[in-house]
């Protein structure tokens, strides 16, 4: 019988205190956004425990048997015996041992003496099935394409059209002794594309013509492919055979540590807990109740629950299961900071520190709460201001990063309304800088100097279009466009103060641009595609107008 | 970075038409103080529209010419409406075109600046409206204080 123990109070040696404090240190100093490095130093050990973890595995042997009917082609004329041909008289159970160790693969085994020859399902026992050439017509259809020469341009594809037309031409005249012009009637050829054939020069015809089927020879029928043509089969009973092995495990932690805090910690074991195997009992089949298993002192509670855990399907039995108890050495630490109680686990002989509650996580409580606070008050900009450093925790989830991400939205309200009331403003004293470079200046290309002349633009109609272009584009400052530091700051005026900023670089930007466009020509089409669409508009209303007026 | 690349650009290459541009249209005889004289007034009489009184100003002298303009169609026989309502709209708008001697660059940009000042109230309203009706609602977290990422 194995020895499991319970946990005994020891206490640490100077050497052991010392390690254990050298290790707080180090893991204190690991945890990002904490800030008391020497927390292993300012520490006071109250008590240690010998207390081992326990973790027990079930691992369980399973053998699912399907059973097949199959059937092959079948030659000669061998004597079957036909003993078992229902699936009800075979039993799957029987035809195999169970294994005797753990096992994982796939078989098949014939069921004996399930051969019998029965009639060819596909052919009905003919022999013979229906030919997918000619589907049983014994003929099969094939296209003949004719040409036939176009009658209208005789097959050339144009035709000739003949004109005269009088043209004047110099000729020698030996009464005048020079050349004269005269006037003479020529003809002409013109060759013209023929309408009929549209130029082709023949017409396709097409017709069908049956011919001999050649697959079935005309029979309309072939040998049947799963019999072989003799109109029967050999149909055997086969089970498919999957060994397979599954595991769960369990854990036993001491009574010491608070029970949701040892549940997280069983998450955080990896492949470096040294366990050491303590008992190991085979169980036949599901017999766990021979077994005991929550008789056993410690582990027992742990040990009762794993049967649960067998699965249960269709066509599948459990074979044997071993319980396996593992254990291995750990201490619980009690200590004290700051007059306030907490518990860790120095697991192995290596002593893995596991910090079940510690200033670290309490540190975090204390922020969240904080955030929550600032929150319940609607001070959005302190909560994101806190919320940074709960971020910077190794502990901090999805949930604390979403968090953030709705604060600093909300966050970034405020900056756009900076930046957007400020290229409002910016417009009222960029519009004599734009009359001055319009009206004065005439800063245009010699194409858009021509548009405007031709359209008769008004300089303050541009001037209109350029001050909407540095709105509509300045204004546009979504969250994603905004640089970070404008919004990224506790303090509301300060948020605003950096969107007005950002509203000035945006004004200065697009007024830049626009100076650009309005030069182009680009600014000047927009403004004609307006002119027309509003003309559009207003002839549609009239006329709309007009119709109704006419009806009534 | 890249907005202000693009921005350096953009300043490079509207720099360099702009110089092209003054090398192409002012006179080689003039001294710099002939050619940047008139930019300048004309600079500082635009910000000086930015007044009650200068849009008051333009807009009676707009007045008058309109009126002459109605004057002489009625004497020609061109209208016979009364000088009220949308006629005087009307009159109003082909004085702002026409009238190029009793109306200077700086009355026009004045007329037109009652007409951007409402656009740009308008604008200012309606986003003060959008951001602050935002920033007024609650937001609602689905966060424990004391839930710990169970995967860490």
């Amino acid at each position: 019988m194995a020895n499991y123990r319970t946990a005994q109070k020891t206490d640490f040696s100077a050497n052991e205190e010392k390690r254990f404090r050298q290790l707080f240190n180090q893991w204190a100093a690991s945890v990002q956004g904490y800030d008391r490095n020497k927390l292993g130093n300012a520490l006071k050990v109250l008590e240690v425990w010998d207390s081992p973890l326990y973790r027990g595995v079930l691992k369980t042997q399973y053998d699912n048997r399907e059973l097949h009917n199959k059937h092959a082609r079948f030659t000669g004329s061998m004597s079957v015996p036909q003993t078992v041909i229902r699936e009800s008289q075979i039993d799957r159970w029987s035809l195999a041992p169970y294994p005797a160790d753990f096992t994982s693969k796939s078989s098949v085994v014939v069921v004996p003496n399930s051969e019998h020859i029965t009639v060819c399902p596909t052919c009905s026992g003919t022999g013979k099935v229906v030919c997918p050439k000619c589907k049983g017509t014994g003929k099969v259809e094939r296209a003949v394409v004719t040409k036939n020469s176009c009658s209208t341009c005789g097959g050339k594809g144009y035709n000739i059209e003949y004109t005269t037309r009088t043209v004047s031409e110099l000729v020698w005249s030996y009464t005048e002794q020079k050349n004269v012009t005269r006037y003479v009637s020529k003809r002409f050829e013109n060759k013209k594309t023929c309408y009929h054939c549209q130029g082709r020069g023949y017409f396709e015809h097409t017709t069908y013509v049956q011919d001999p089927c050649g697959y079935c020879s005309r029979t309309g029928k072939v040998s049947c492919d799963t019999c072989g043509g003799n109109g029967k089969v050999l149909r055997t009973w086969k089970m498919h055979r999957k060994l397979y092995v599954k595991e769960n495990a369990g854990y036993t932690f001491p009574t010491l540590l608070p029970a949701d805090e040892a549940m997280k910690m069983s998450r955080l074991f990896d492949g470096d807990i040294p366990w050491k195997m303590v008992e190991s009992v085979r169980v036949d089949k599901e017999n766990f109740s021979q077994a005991n298993l929550g008789a056993k002192p410690v582990v027992g509670d742990m040990l009762s629950k794993l049967p649960g855990s067998v699965e249960h399907s269709q066509n599948t039995a459990v074979c044997f299961s071993d319980v396996e108890v593992y254990e291995c050495e750990a201490r619980t630490v009690y200590y004290e900071v700051d007059n306030i109680r907490y518990v860790c686990m120095l697991v192995g002989s290596e002593w893995k520190l596991f910090t079940v509650t510690s200033p670290v996580s309490k540190r975090m409580d204390d922020l969240k709460t904080m955030v929550n606070n600032y929150c319940g008050k609607g001070q959005y900009g302190k909560a994101w201001g806190v919320l940074q450093k709960v971020n910077k925790y190794p502990q901090a989830g999805s949930q604390e990063a979403e968090m953030q991400q709705q604060l600093e939205d909300r966050m970034s309200n405020v900056t756009r309304l900076g930046a957007n009331l400020t290229v409002v403003v910016c417009s009222i004293f960029l519009a004599p800088v734009f009359y001055m470079f319009y009206e004065h200046l005439q800063f245009f290309a010699p194409w858009s100097t021509w548009m405007m002349e031709e359209w008769e633009m008004p300089v303050e109609v541009l001037l209109f279009m350029a001050l909407v272009f540095v709105l509509f584009f300045g204004m546009r400052s979504r969250k994603a466009k905004l640089p970070k530091f404008s919004y990224k700051a506790a303090s509301s005026f300060s948020r605003f103060f950096r969107g007005c900023m950002v509203g000035v670089g945006n004004s200065i930007y697009y007024t830049v641009a626009a100076l650009l466009l309005s030069y182009i020509g680009i600014l000047q089409l927009a403004v004609g595609a307006v002119m027309l669409a509003i003309t559009i508009v207003v002839v549609v209303v009239f006329f709309v107008f007009a119709f109704f007026d006419f009806l009534i | 970075m890249k907005k202000f690349f693009k921005f350096v650009l953009l300043l490079l290459v509207t720099g360099v038409l702009f110089v092209f541009h003054l090398s192409r249209t002012w006179d080689k005889e003039q001294t710099n103080e002939e050619r940047f004289a008139p930019v300048l007034e004309a600079f500082s009489s635009a910000y000086k529209a930015y007044s009650v009184s200068s849009i008051k100003v333009a807009n009676e002298k707009t007045l008058k010419c309109a009126e002459e303009l109605y004057q002489k169609e009625l004497a020609e026989g061109k209208t016979e409406d009364k000088f009220e309502g949308l006629t005087k709209v009307g009159y109003y708008l082909e004085a702002y075109n026409e009238c190029d001697e009793q109306l200077t660059g700086a009355d026009r940009f004045a007329l037109f600046l009652p007409l951007f000042f409402a656009v740009l109230v308008i604008i200012a309203l309606s986003v003060s409206v959008k951001y602050g009706f935002s920033a007024i609602g609650r937001l609602q977290f689905n966060n424990d204080a004391t839930t710990f990422d169970d995967k860490k």
